[in-house]
């Protein structure tokens, strides 16, 4: 049986694009791609828990980070994750320049919108990645 | 005149659970509506990844650690890389004692999810003044 | 012993580069033999958050003293980059390109900005001393737009 793949968020609470990278990664695992992506807590990885590091070396992993500070790829990859694929919300703001996502705490439109086209774009990488998987 | 030491508050990213997104949207709550002056949010995945301002304020100032579930994420990360926490609150142990369910979803909170939030930034900007006043 | 002035507010330091000329409009020069290398300073780009964009004036450009060398963009604002002299521009960085977060992650080292031959003297530049006062002045005012409030 296939294994889901892991989308792990960077959950950044200062700016905008931590949210943005945490609601998209639900909307992948919760709406677009139940059963195929699955996601977990960055902090129980990095603080050592086995059974995310278990998760973690046995899955393809994919990060999405807010902004370029890269805390869930650099993390993920600390923790002995392989990363087969990386989103980052700033290069998505760079092909969608009209976008200015301000809110942190509650999304604005342009945050809402921002997460639905990076969802789009990551649940399109699961697919790859789901077909690809043995 | 005492100068009262800001307080750093660090939540739990909580990707597993609603009460990540609970313990996420109160700490917000708590930093910029109630308490915006006497409160700096700590984020938790910079300050894992080790950045040094995370890390600097976090060993000068005290902390609140926000964690969704008793594996304390937040709490035990700020007690390994800087100092003990001043005030920690479980945020699923709390909501038993209030007799208020666990949100159900986790990418948004309906409204019963909200106004556990709302009362739990009341709680945090509570303690906020209480550690503001014993120092 | 450091190579930056700095102060904390908050979780934040700012900083100002010692041996560094600076403008009033937060721009940076480091005089390099004939020509001046120029960017912002730690504190401006702080206060704008991440950058998305930088769009500099290219290379022949004549720029004068306080007149527009370029801009950068973040979600919060666009904010115009002004020239501390008046001369040609002689090179702008590439990386600025694909990578304007250069210029929030060292802003005085790979987030220069520009270099620019100056066509008259040096005039109405700070010494870092002088520029990390004034620049200590404004830091609280900053802060609540810093922490998004």
């Amino acid at each position: 049986m296939k294994k889901p793949i892991l989308v792990i968020p960077c959950s950044g609470i200062g700016k905008s694009f931590g949210s943005i990278s945490r609601d998209a990664v639900f909307r992948v695992c919760d709406e677009l791609r139940p059963g195929k992506a699955e996601t977990l807590c960055l902090s129980l990885l990095v603080m050592g828990d086995e059974e995310a590091r278990r998760r973690v070396s046995e899955s393809t992993c994919i990060a999405v980070d807010g902004c370029t500070f890269e805390c869930s790829g650099n993390n993920v990859e600390r923790s002995g994750g392989k990363i087969a694929a990386h989103f980052r919300v700033m290069d998505l703001l760079r092909e969608n320049r009209g976008l200015k996502p301000r809110e942190v705490t509650f999304l604005d439109e342009d945050g809402g919108r921002l997460s639905k086209i990076l969802a789009e774009k990551i649940a399109a990488k699961v697919d790859e990645l789901w077909e690809a998987s043995a | 005149m005492k100068i009262k030491p800001k307080i750093g508050v660090v939540s739990c990213s909580g990707e597993c659970c609603g009460l990540g997104t609970l313990s996420r949207v109160a700490t917000r709550l708590a930093l910029e509506e109630l308490r915006p002056d006497e409160t700096v949010t700590i984020c938790l995945p910079l300050f894992l990844a080790g950045e040094a301002e995370e890390h600097g304020f976090a060993k000068e100032h005290p902390t609140i650690a926000v964690d969704g579930c008793g594996r304390r994420c937040a709490y035990k990360a700020i007690t390994k890389y800087s100092k003990e926490p001043a005030a920690g609150v479980d945020v699923e142990a709390l909501l038993k004692e209030w007799g208020v369910e666990a949100p159900k979803g986790r990418r948004t909170l309906d409204g019963e999810g909200l106004k556990a939030a709302r009362r739990l930034a009341e709680l945090l900007a509570a303690k906020v003044d209480e550690i503001q006043g014993a120092a | 012993m450091s190579e930056y002035l700095e102060t904390r507010a908050d979780k934040f330091v700012f900083r100002a580069k010692k041996g560094l000329l600076y403008s009033r409009d937060e721009v940076w020069v480091a005089a390099e033999g004939g020509a001046v290398r120029v960017g912002v300073t730690d504190f401006v780009q702080r206060s704008g958050g991440d950058i998305v964009f930088a769009d500099i004036s290219p290379s022949g450009t004549t720029v004068t003293r306080g007149g527009l060398l370029g801009s950068y963009e973040t979600v919060k604002m666009v904010r115009d980059i002004l020239s501390p002299v008046n001369g040609v521009i002689r090179g702008v960085n590439p990386a600025l390109e694909s990578k304007p977060e250069f210029i929030n992650h060292d802003p005085y080292g790979e987030g220069w900005v520009a270099v620019i031959e100056p066509s008259t003297r040096l005039e109405g530049l700070l010494s870092a001393e002088e520029y990390f006062e004034e620049m200590k002045g404004k830091v609280s005012e900053e802060l609540r737009k810093i922490k998004g409030l």
